[in-house]
Formats: C-alpha cells, sequence, structure tokens
C-alpha cells in the first residue's frame, strides 16, 4: 500500500532521514519505533507532503506522493494524527471534527461522525467546548477522531501516547487495534516501544535516519538488542 | 451634554469605518502575521473605484458599495498571490517590508496614472441633517454606520458559520495541521485577503462619502489609525478591532471636540505607546506566546 525507498529528507544542512526503506502493506499495522530525534516525525512528515524529500521515493497505491500537496494527500486517503496532537484551539470539539472532513462531501460527513462518536464517545458529550479546554487524553481522542474523519485508508500516527497518563495509554492503544480491526491500515510512530509492538504487525527501528533493524512485532520484542535499546531490559 | 452625545455620534460614524479597515488587518496578522501596511491603499482604491464608477455610470450607492468591495477583494488576493505568496518561507521582516513596498508602488502608482490631485467624491446620496434634542446626525452618518454594522455582522457570521470561516480559524491556529485535514491554507489565506480588503473597499467609499474628498494618499493615515485600532483591540481578535477602531473614531473626534484638533493624530499614537506599555496583547487579544 505504502512503499518507501531511499528517503532522504533535510533541513538546511541538517540529515534528519539520511536513506530510509520501509513498506506497509494494506490492512498491517506497522511501527516505527526509536529514540527521540531519530527522524521519525520526519519520515512521516515527509509521507504527508509537509516536507519535500531531498531524495528517494513515496509510493502509494502506485502513486508517487512526493509532488503532492499535503491537502492532495489527505485525498489521496492518507490521514496523520500528528506529534503533540496539535488540535484546533479556540474551535469546538465539533468544529475540530468537521474540519477533519474538509474534504468528505457534506451528505456523507453524517455517518462518519456517527461512528467517530461511536468510537470516542467522549468527544460527543464535548462537542460544544473548546477543543483546548479538553483534558490531554481527550484531546489525543480528539486529534484521532479528526484523522478518522477523513476517512483515511491509511492512518499516520505520531506518538500518539506521548505525555499520557497510564489509562489512557491503554486506551489509546485499544483504540488503534479497533481502528484496524474495521479495515484502517496503520502506520504508528512511538517511543512506547513495547505497547506499539505489541500490536503492530510488522516494526522498523530507527537511529539517526536511519533503519537499524526490521521484523514482526514479535521478533523484534524478542530481540536483545531492541530489548536493550529501547524496552528498558 | 449635548456636545458630548454629539461627539459620541460623530465619533461612531468615524470609527466605524476605522473598524472595518481594522478588521482587514487582524484578519491578515491572525492567519499569516503579516501586518500588511498596503491595507490602507487598498481602502484608497475602494474610494477611487467608488468616484469611478459613480461619476462615469451613475450607479446608485448600493452598487458602487458592492463593486467596490469585489473590485477591492480581488486587488487584495492579486497582492497576497503576487508579493506575499512567494515569501511565505522568508523571514516575517522580509514581508513587512515588502507591504510597504506595495503601498508604495500603489500611492504612487495611482498619483502617476490618475494624478496626485485631490478629488471631489461624488455624491450619491443627497445629504440631508436630522435634529433632535439638539443633536444632529446626518443620513451619511447613519447610513456609514448602519453599513458598517452590518458588514461586521455578516464578516462574523462567514467566521464563526460557514466552513471557509471555520477553515480561516483552523489556519489561523495552525497551518501545518489545517494543511493536515485537507485544507489548502494558501487558498484561505487568499480568502482572508479578499475578504479583508472588501471590507477596506467599502471603507473607501464610505470615507468618499463622509468627507466628499479623495486622493492617492488618503490611506496613509487612515491605514496606520486602523493598525493602531487592530493593535488595541488585540492584533488577531476581530470583536477586538472592531471595538478597537470605534474607540479610536471616539478618541480622535473627543480630542477635536476639546479644542486639540492638531493633537487628534497625536492622541493616536500616545495610545498605541500606551497600550503597548499597559496591555501588551491589547484589549481582547491572547497573550500567545511565539511558537518556536
Ligand atoms: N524544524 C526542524 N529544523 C531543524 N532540525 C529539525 C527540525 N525538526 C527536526 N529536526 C531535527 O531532525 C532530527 C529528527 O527529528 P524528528 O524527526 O522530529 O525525530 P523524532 O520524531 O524521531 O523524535 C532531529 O535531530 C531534530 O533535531
Ligand atoms: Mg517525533
Amino acid at each position: 500500500m505504502l512503499e518507501v525507498t531511499g528517503l532522504k529528507v533535510n533541513y538546511g544542512a541538517i540529515q534528519a532521514v539520511r536513506g530510509v526503506d520501509f513498506d506497509v502493506q494494506d490492512g498491517e499495522i506497522v511501527t516505527l519505533i526509536g529514540s527521540n530525534g531519530a527522524g521519525k516525525s520526519t519520515i512521516v512528515k515527509a509521507v504527508s507532503g509537509l516536507l519535500r524529500p531531498s531524495a528517494g521515493n513515496i509510493v502509494y497505491e502506485n502513486r508517487g506522493l512526493t509532488h503532492l500537496s499535503a491537502s492532495r494527500i489527505v485525498g489521496a486517503g492518507i490521514a496523520q494524527v500528528p506529534e503533540g496532537r496539535r488540535i484546533f484551539a479556540g474551535l469546538s470539539t465539533m468544529e475540530n471534527l468537521k474540519m477533519g472532513a474538509y474534504l468528505v462531501p457534506r451528505n456523507e460527513q453524517q455517518d462518519v461522525l456517527a461512528n467517530v462518536f461511536d468510537q470516542f464517545p467522549v468527544l460527543k458529550e464535548r462537542r460544544n467546548q473548546d477543543a483546548a479546554t479538553l483534558s490531554g487524553g481527550e484531546q489525543q481522542m480528539l486529534a484521532m477522531g479528526r484523522a478518522l474523519m477523513a476517512r483515511p485508508k491509511l492512518l499516520l500516527l505520531d506518538e500518539p501516547s506521548m505525555g499520557l497518563a497510564p489509562i489512557y495509554i491503554q486506551k489509546i492503544f485499544d483504540i488503534i487495534k479497533m481502528i484496524n480491526g474495521q479495515g484502517t491500515t496503520v502506520l504508528l510512530i512511538e517511543q512506547n516501544a513495547l505497547q506499539a509492538l505489541q500490536i503492530a504487525n510488522r516494526g522498523y527501528v530507527i537511529a539517526s535516519g536511519t533503519v537499524k533493524l526490521s521484523g514482526s512485532g514479535k521478533d523484534l520484542l524478542a530481540d536483545p538488542a531492541v530489548q536493550k535499546a529501547y524496552l528498558g531490559g | 451634554m449635548h456636545t458630548a452625545m454629539q461627539q459620541i455620534i460623530n465619533g461612531l460614524s468615524l470609527g466605524s469605518i476605522y473598524a472595518l479597515l481594522a478588521l482587514g488587518y487582524t484578519m491578515v496578522y491572525g492567519i499569516i502575521k503579516l501586518i500588511n501596511f498596503a491595507h490602507g491603499d487598498v481602502y484608497m482604491l475602494g474610494a477611487f473605484w467608488g468616484y469611478f464608477i459613480i461619476n462615469k455610470y451613475h450607479v446608485d450607492f448600493i452598487v458602487a458599495l458592492l463593486s467596490a468591495m469585489i473590485v477591492t477583494a480581488f486587488a487584495g488576493m492579486l497582492i497576497e498571490y503576487l508579493a506575499y505568496r512567494p515569501l511565505r518561507n522568508s523571514p516575517r521582516i522580509t514581508a513587512l517590508i515588502t507591504a510597504i513596498g506595495v503601498s508604495y508602488f500603489l500611492e504612487n502608482g495611482m498619483s502617476y496614472l490618475f494624478g496626485a490631485n485631490t478629488r471631489n467624491f461624488p455624491q450619491v446620496v443627497q445629504q440631508h441633517n436630522y435634529t433632535a434634542f439638539g443633536i444632529s446626525i446626518s443620513n451619511i452618518q447613519l447610513l456609514i454606520l448602519v453599513t458598517a454594522i452590518i458588514l461586521m455582522v455578516l464578516l462574523q457570521l462567514i467566521i464563526q458559520k460557514t466552513k471557509m470561516g471555520t477553515a480561516m480559524r483552523a489556519v489561523a491556529v495552525d497551518q501545518e495541521a489545517a494543511a493536515l485535514v485537507g485544507i489548502n491554507p494558501d487558498h484561505v489565506i487568499s480568502f482572508t485577503f479578499g475578504l479583508g480588503s472588501a471590507l477596506a473597499g467599502a471603507a473607501g467609499v464610505l470615507i468618499g462619502l463622509y468627507y466628499n474628498s479623495i486622493d492617492p494618499l488618503m490611506g496613509m493615515t487612515p491605514g496606520i489609525k486602523a493598525f493602531v485600532a487592530a493593535v488595541v483591540g488585540g492584533i488577531g481578535s476581530v470583536p477586538g478591532a472592531a471595538i478597537g477602531g470605534f474607540l479610536i473614531g471616539l478618541l480622535e473626534t473627543g480630542v477635536q471636540a476639546i479644542g486639540l484638533s492638531a493633537y487628534k493624530d497625536a492622541a493616536v499614537y500616545v495610545v498605541l505607546i500606551l497600550i503597548l506599555i499597559v496591555l501588551p496583547a491589547g484589549l481582547l487579544g491572547k497573550n500567545v506566546k511565539e511558537k518556536v
């Protein structure tokens, strides 16, 4: 479904991503794990069209993405839940969700909205509230709900568990599994390697802008190098 | 008491023009953090368009107003497209200096094409004065006030209730996140310039009716005052700009009324300085820290 080859991304003179290959197959949960500054966010920003690669290819359903605008990429079926949630403060929960469905025809929005409210009942309760007044966990659900409003085939999640209380972290991972179960392919970025690898079909370990290791979620969990570096064991 | 009431009425009608102008400053600032110094000149373009179409085609007030709004909306979008869009990722100071350049270009371009002389704005609306309780108000003052209020209500509806208005607010909060939901920020920014410029064009026609004279440099001082109004209200805040505009109008007429006409402009700048010292975020501004 998504095939990234030889991806390089620079910030001015800084090479943040230095030749990365990975792929995501239809229906999978694939995770990119790695410590802070490894280049994970840079990779998903390039996939979403927020950053232009200096080299390499990003192909989604046989279509090159490297020259498409961010909004076209959403239209092609890829939505992203950005790192740090980035909800629209000052807009209500409902307005945030409606913006998520910016490219969805109005007459189809009701169904999508009903589905998102099913998954995140708390958003329904808070629908008229300024999104900035939601708790951190609720904001993360809003960010996920907003991305789902675009009806993505591929959902990119950049550190959805970051900064959340443990009960929310568990909830977020359960929801990711559920979303995937309903047919959405997931590319999950995490520093929380243990939980990410537990729910992922496959994973890639990113360090210093390159892929250090890859394999099935199970194999990576069992790998001594992964355990030492990322699982605190 | 009568003079005070009289000055309040005069101040509100002048203030409503500043308010219309201030809205454009604040919307553009809110969305791309640019102080569009050419905004006062768009107001001048609106006045000149009104002058032209009324003299040439003898249209009525409504047609002059609406066509000026359309023309200046396109002018604003064109300015954004040609002058500011190529600088989107440049340092802010670059865009700011460009805005000053655009302002000079419009002022001198209009002087070159049509002459720098002051012209009489055609009076499409016959002036009548109504007097009650010793207070005099003209139909033109009422027209200005009512038109400005209608436009502000419409603007508020667009910003709060429409999809494009919601997208404007979303882009103002976080342009990258807006792009991630499928909004094309360029379209929204262009729309914002169009909307702000349309209000400036309307203000230009209204001031033509009120002061009866226009010239290519007419946008300079009101432009600066409206900018002050936007800062007073809290730059980036739409209701703030409207309130700031009315306050500056009241201040200016008040200073004139107590016999200090010569200092009416200075008073506005004193207010700017005081506000920047006491309330740097303005009356309704959010005290947002710069994002790094
Ligand atoms: N806007 C930026 N400008 C310059 N360098 C950046 C920028 N964003 C990220 N970087 C650098 O790029 C590298 C990768 O960052 P990032 O992709 O955010 O890592 P991760 O998401 O894995 O924590 C880091 O060294 C970081 O400092
Ligand atoms: Mg990151």
